[in-house]
């Protein structure tokens, strides 16, 4: 079924689009590929500390919990003209700068996921590493880093698959009449969108669907595997 | 010469007058640690015995500057304790090995806090683990071992940091009978051959043997709220033979005290808080009138000694004392000087068939238990004879925590349910007198 929903894909897009199309989507892809990974590990070291240090303290974790939540279902999109007025006014790249609107909505899910863990890390390990003065890179090396990995590889898994969709509307971002593109995966299945071009709208979501899913593959599915084996608590 | 004589005797841990209190709640606080004393020389294991809820745990917590006791002072080698002292380290009764590394990892984390050179970490961890006798496992993660090998670990990652006080939290009390022995048995043999690099060791325990067998001695703890009721020394000689009569005088002595009458009337004060706010043992009704059948059964007949009571039904005192306690809550049992006896109640209960048992226990649980009580009353009150259990969730909040306030209100469901006293609903919460039929 699938494979034959290959064939019909392909078929129909070969009649209407050549080789130059496959390259400039795959292009497009290996570039927002990076910009997601680059997000993503911004939004980590960022948020892996905070979501810690919030985590390990209940009565601030019970008031940010909430928030993070609703920052996550939050439309960011809406803030994106801000941004659009931002760049504009200070001549900043767009290539570079509209990057960081794909991870606005879905860093948080980095941030609820380590709270998460971090509020879940067990007591006796916790006083396990106060008696015996684990502290500084020792105490994140070897005791709240791996405590926390398998929640950490929840969130960010969700985040890295969010942006690839946010990219979408983040490469091609507008404000009234002013119109910033960074170019990209998302920009390119916004444009065909945009000029009802349907073969590349099929074109750019088939890679998109083939980039996260090789993407999840690679990375995503050992760590899941790895953080199952070795750090699940039990 | 004189000089070294002075200091062995000069106290490693000395405990003053330390308080522990909950707050709770507008019902003020809950006490769980009162004015507690104690001092650790060198060279001694003394053990701290007590139920559940004494506060023992507490105590050792507070020593290794996890907790900051509410009142009193704490000092070790005669520094104020604020954080583990360097010279302390504690064997856990979960193990609490990082379940991400090996054991050697988990053995030289603690060096490595101390800012040991990773080869001399390596040396002295292996050392360590040679001792506990766990070599050729150095590079296995805590979950291909078994439990009493784990908490072999907890002890080499404990030794290796070369403490003077080792705390042990109940070390041996999640391991199988025979692991225990073997466990306890090489421990005395390292400590009493003087191959541990430690002065003295303080451990919590709530099994009477166990502390007779192995501490030099005992302070026992009282519960609701943890004092120290009695000390006592023992002064065995090592290896202790658990059939010597001697022993045996010991443990049946350690029973009586840890059952003694207070002065005050005993029965509302054998759980925490009084009123609607006591706080419940989750005992089930199986294992209460499985006690009253023991009891009232040859060779008892109404009344039995604790000790070979305990033994002859394998259980520990943390398993027996809720059970007989409650048993005392809801009179059908009285317990005095390490005794047991049946009341006229508890007589009636094990002769009568399954019927009338319930309506015997549905009586006392409405005289005796007050929380059971309010809630009937309450459910008698309202038309439609429901009430959400949140209510009374809620009402016990205020007088003790969370955690606490669910297991009273779980234990009164079990036991009303049984008695078929109300009746409650797990998915919607609610109390209901409409009992299935």
């Amino acid at each position: 079924m699938s494979l034959w929903g290959v064939v019909e894909t392909v078929f129909y897009l070969s009649q209407t689009l050549g080789w130059g199309d496959v390259v400039e989507a795959f292009s497009g892809g290996l570039l927002t590929l990076a910009r997601v990974i680059v997000l993503i590990a911004v939004a980590s070291v960022i948020w892996v500390p905070i979501g810690v240090w919030i985590g390990l303290r209940p009565a601030v974790a019970e008031r940010v919990q909430p928030l993070a939540q609703f920052l996550a279902a939050f439309p960011a999109n809406v803030l994106f003209p801000f941004a659009v007025i931002a760049i504009v006014a200070t001549g900043a790249s767009p290539s570079i700068w509209l990057s960081p609107l794909m991870v606005l909505g879905t860093q948080w899910y980095i941030l609820f996921n380590v709270i998460a863990g971090a509020s879940a890390f067990p007591s006796d390990l916790k006083e396990a590493a106060s008696v015996f003065r684990l502290r500084s890179w020792t105490w994140w090396r070897s005791v709240i880093l791996p405590g926390i990995f398998p929640y950490y590889v929840t969130g960010a898994l969700t985040a890295s698959g969010g942006s690839w969709n946010a990219s979408i509307v983040a490469e091609l971002a507008s404000w009234g009449n002013t119109k910033l593109e960074a170019f990209g995966l998302g920009s390119y299945i916004a444009k065909a969108t945009e000029a009802g071009d349907f073969p590349r709208v099929v074109l750019g979501t088939a890679v998109m669907s083939l980039f996260v899913t090789l993407f999840n593959r690679a990375l995503w599915r050992p760590l899941y595997v790895f953080a199952e084996r070795r750090m699940r608590l039990d | 010469m004189n000089q070294a004589v002075i200091t062995k005797t000069l106290p490693l841990v000395e405990v003053h007058g330390v308080c522990q209190t909950y707050d709770k709640g507008s019902a003020g606080k809950l006490i769980v640690l009162d004015q507690v004393g104690l001092t650790l020389a060198p060279g001694e294991i003394v053990g701290l015995l007590g139920r559940s809820g004494s506060g023992k745990s507490t105590l050792l917590r507070s020593i290794a500057g996890l907790i900051r006791p509410s009142e009193g002072a704490i000092t070790f080698e005669g520094t104020l304790v604020s954080g583990t002292p360097d010279g302390i380290a504690m064997v856990f009764q979960s193990f609490a090995l990082f379940p991400w590394l090996t054991l050697l990892q988990n053995v030289e984390l603690g060096l490595e806090a101390k800012g040991v050179s990773p080869a001399e970490r390596r040396k002295r961890a292996l050392s360590a683990i040679d001792l506990i006798g766990l070599d050729g496992f150095e590079n296995a993660y805590p979950k291909e071992l078994s439990g009493g090998m784990r908490q072999r670990v907890g002890l080499a990652r404990a030794l290796v940091v070369h403490p003077k006080v080792l705390l042990m939290d109940e070390p041996f009390s999640a391991l199988d009978v025979l692991t225990a022995e073997t466990l306890r048995t090489d421990l005395l043999d390292l400590w009493s051959e003087g191959r541990m690099p430690i002065e003295s060791i303080l451990m919590v325990t709530h099994n009477i043997e166990e502390a007779v067998l192995m501490c030099d001695r005992v302070l026992i703890f009282s519960s609701n709220p943890g004092r120290v009721v009695a000390e006592l020394r023992i002064d065995l000689l090592q290896p202790r033979n658990r059939l010597d009569p001697a022993f045996r005088a010991l443990v049946e002595d350690i029973y009586a005290r840890m059952t003694a009458r207070k002065d005050a009337p005993a029965r509302d004060g054998v759980f925490p808080g009084t009123g609607i706010a006591m706080v419940l043992p989750r005992v089930s009704t199986n294992l209460l009138s499985g006690l009253i059948e023991a009891v009232a059964a040859p060779p008892y007949v109404g009344h039995a000694d604790l000790p070979p009571l305990a033994a002859s039904l394998q259980l520990e005192i943390d398993d027996l004392f809720p059970i007989a306690e409650t048993l005392q809550l809801l009179r059908f049992a009285e317990l005095a000087e390490g005794d047991i006896q049946l009341t006229p109640a508890g007589k009636r209960f094990a002769e009568s068939e399954v019927d009338a048992r319930k309506q015997l226990f549905a009586q006392q649980l409405a005289t005796y238990v007050p929380l059971a009580g309010h809630i009937r009353r309450v459910l008698d009150e309202r038309t439609n004879h429901k009430a959400p259990a949140r209510r009374f969730r809620d009402e016990l909040e205020d007088h003790m925590s969370q955690d606490y306030a669910e297991q009273t209100v779980r234990a009164v469901i079990s036991w009303a349910r049984y008695a078929e006293y109300f009746a409650y609903d797990e998915e919607s919460d609610l109390f209901s007198l409409d009992n299935p039929t």
